[in-house]
């Protein structure tokens, strides 16, 4: 998914040097601390590069999970770092413990069905201990994707099946977005094809879902440094083979997380802020690292053709790199604060046309929407996808719904 | 299936007509899935063709445009949960489920772009908004850039 674009690669290489400076707060990367977790941006799990499709642009760190209350454990690598979600999920075959499902009420196995815009992942909840950095979140609900004793896809689980490390393009996902639950309100209710409740392992029902009941962000279980996280990168230039940084547990609950001059952007509901790009007011805009690339509507710039004959399908190939920038303004509780970014687009295709390995591409960018044959552009997505690009270099903080910080309460995005 | 003769003006009912549709069938289709999603519908009528919008339990809104001759050429979405595509989409679903596994920009972005279909596909849980369309059943004149 985020790579697979790309996947027609065979190799890819190293442009310039792999950043390794500090952020743009001019502050140096803590890697040691209670509340500190190494992240790396990497090829990923080893199959995918062996399978020719290199991840480009994914975030990854390693998660510690236990069976409830024991201290028989798996650390599980490359466990891609998303704020663009909420929860834990692993793909079962990199999973060697056996752990409990999790019951709703009626002594049911409850089981989801987490839907993408390309496909959709399905399997059970089961519970487990995680542990990350020194923070502990104790009998979480972890996402159980592939399982094999729950092998029947519902009908309502629609779309291309990512069950797989190939298919996800990790050995799971550690969502760490602003909200606590990972569907919220609208999985409340059934009719969703999301939360199912299983009689047994091959007669799962679409079912409504109480908030409480729901894949949890883990950051919110946790017993401190439980009111969101710091996603903190060197800056990248051009392209590199692998990128190191940390992610920080907590904002303003140590002396390593406080939020210093970054401008708070609020959020709404849907998680959504405004950008302001060229004459475009592009309201449901999201910053999210579990985005490849930066996503953004802008018929002035040439796009690979979407198909096999280039490196990098559908995304912009501008013949000369361009300078943009964009304005970013809180679409929750209004603050007066915005915040600009300068960025690079550069020819995608290019960026990928020799065997070094490229792992991190700091000027990768695609459209948000598509051209018609009568060259008309779709503009029915008003959206600015601000991905992991924005993060090198910078210090994105995001505060969970709910959450006390010094900067009030989340949910938001400040760098 | 008075509306869309209503040339030239935004005419906004709150009606219960039965009115939902599949993706390339006949305006009856529309009550089908409202009557699917569990959901309401609301019709508007522009010069040209009527969208009916069906806002399902979840909050997300389906909108489905409806040509003068009665077929359902694009639907758009927008909500916390995506529509089920296998009904909103009917017979253009196994092309939207192949397309999705071509060469793509993301999970968080889809476009697939087919003679015979168009998917534009956005967001995260929580947020999801896209449109599909079939070209060959596009108004004269009708421009995708109103499909909202």
């Amino acid at each position: 998914m985020r790579a697979n674009l790309i996947g027609a690669l065979i190799g890819m290489f190293c442009l310039v040097g792999c950043g390794g400076g500090g952020g743009s707060v001019g502050t140096t990367i803590p890697t040691t601390g209670s509340n500190v977790q190494a992240v790396t941006v990497d090829s990923g799990p080893a199959v995918l590069a062996s399978s020719g499709t290199p991840s480009v642009n994914t975030l990854y760190t390693t998660v510690t999970i236990c069976v409830p209350g024991t201290s028989t454990c798996q650390d599980i690598d490359h466990i891609q770092v998303d704020t663009g979600s909420s929860g834990l999920r692993i793909i079962s075959t990199v999973l060697t413990l056996s752990l409990p499902v999790k019951k709703d009420s009626s002594g049911n196995v409850i089981a989801e069905c987490v839907h993408f815009v390309d496909g959709s992942s399905w399997g059970p909840l089961r519970q487990a201990d995680i542990k990350i950095a020194s923070e502990t979140a104790s009998n979480l609900s972890v996402h159980i994707i592939g399982d094999a004793a729950y092998q029947t896809v519902p009908a309502g689980c629609t779309g291309t099946a990512e069950n797989s490390v190939t298919a996800f393009g990790a050995n799971g996902i550690l969502g760490v977005g602003p909200f606590i639950q990972d569907c919220g309100s609208g999985c409340v209710q059934a009719g969703g094809a999301t939360y199912y409740t299983c009689t047994s392992t091959t007669a799962c029902t679409d079912s409504g879902m109480p908030l409480a009941m729901q894949i949890t962000n883990p950051v919110t279980a946790f017993a401190t440094d439980n009111n969101g996280v710091i996603i903190e990168l060197p800056a990248v230039t051009s392209t590199a083979a692998s990128v190191s940084g940390s992610l920080i547990f907590g904002i303003g609950t140590q002396g390593n997380n406080g939020l210093g001059s970054a401008k708070v952007l609020t959020l709404d509901g849907a998680g959504a802020l405004t950008t302001t790009y060229k004459n475009q007011t592009l309201g449901q805009s999201f910053i999210d690292s579990g985005s490849n690339a930066y996503y953004f509507p802008d018929s002035s710039i040439k796009t690979c053709p979407n198909d096999n004959t280039t490196r990098a399908p559908g995304f912009y190939c501008p013949a000369t790199a361009v300078n943009l920038s964009g304005t970013l303004t809180g679409n929750g509780v209004a603050n007066g604060v915005s915040s600009s970014v300068n960025f690079t687009v550069a020819d995608a295709n290019g960026l990928f046309s020799t065997n070094a390995t490229v792992a991190a591409a700091a000027t990768l960018a695609a459209p948000s929407t598509s051209v018609s044959a009568d060259g008309s552009t779709f503009n029915g997505a008003d959206t600015f996808d601000w991905g992991l690009p924005l993060y090198y270099g910078r210090n994105v903080y995001t505060a969970i719904e709910n959450q006390n910080t010094s900067a009030g309460m989340g949910p938001y995005f400040a760098f | 299936m008075l509306g869309w003769l209503t040339a030239g003006v935004l005419a906004s009912q709150s009606v219960c007509l039965p009115a939902l549709a599949t993706l390339g069938e006949d305006v009856s289709t529309v009550e089908n899935d409202r009557m699917h999603m569990k959901a309401q519908l609301r019709m508007t009528s522009v010069a040209g063709y009527a969208v009916h919008e069906i806002q399902t339990p979840a909050n997300t809104i389906v909108r489905e445009y409806v040509s003068a001759s009665g077929k359902v050429f694009a639907v758009s979405w927008s909500g916390p949960l995506l529509p089920d595509f296998r009904q909103t989409l009917g017979r253009y679903f196994d092309d939207y489920n192949s397309g999705a596994s071509d060469p793509r920009v993301g999970r968080r972005h889809l476009t697939i772009e087919r003679a015979d279909l168009v998917v534009n596909s956005h967001g995260h849980m929580r947020a999801f908004y896209g449109n599909a369309y079939v070209p060959s059943l596009l108004p004269p004149n009708f421009s995708v850039a109103d499909i909202k």
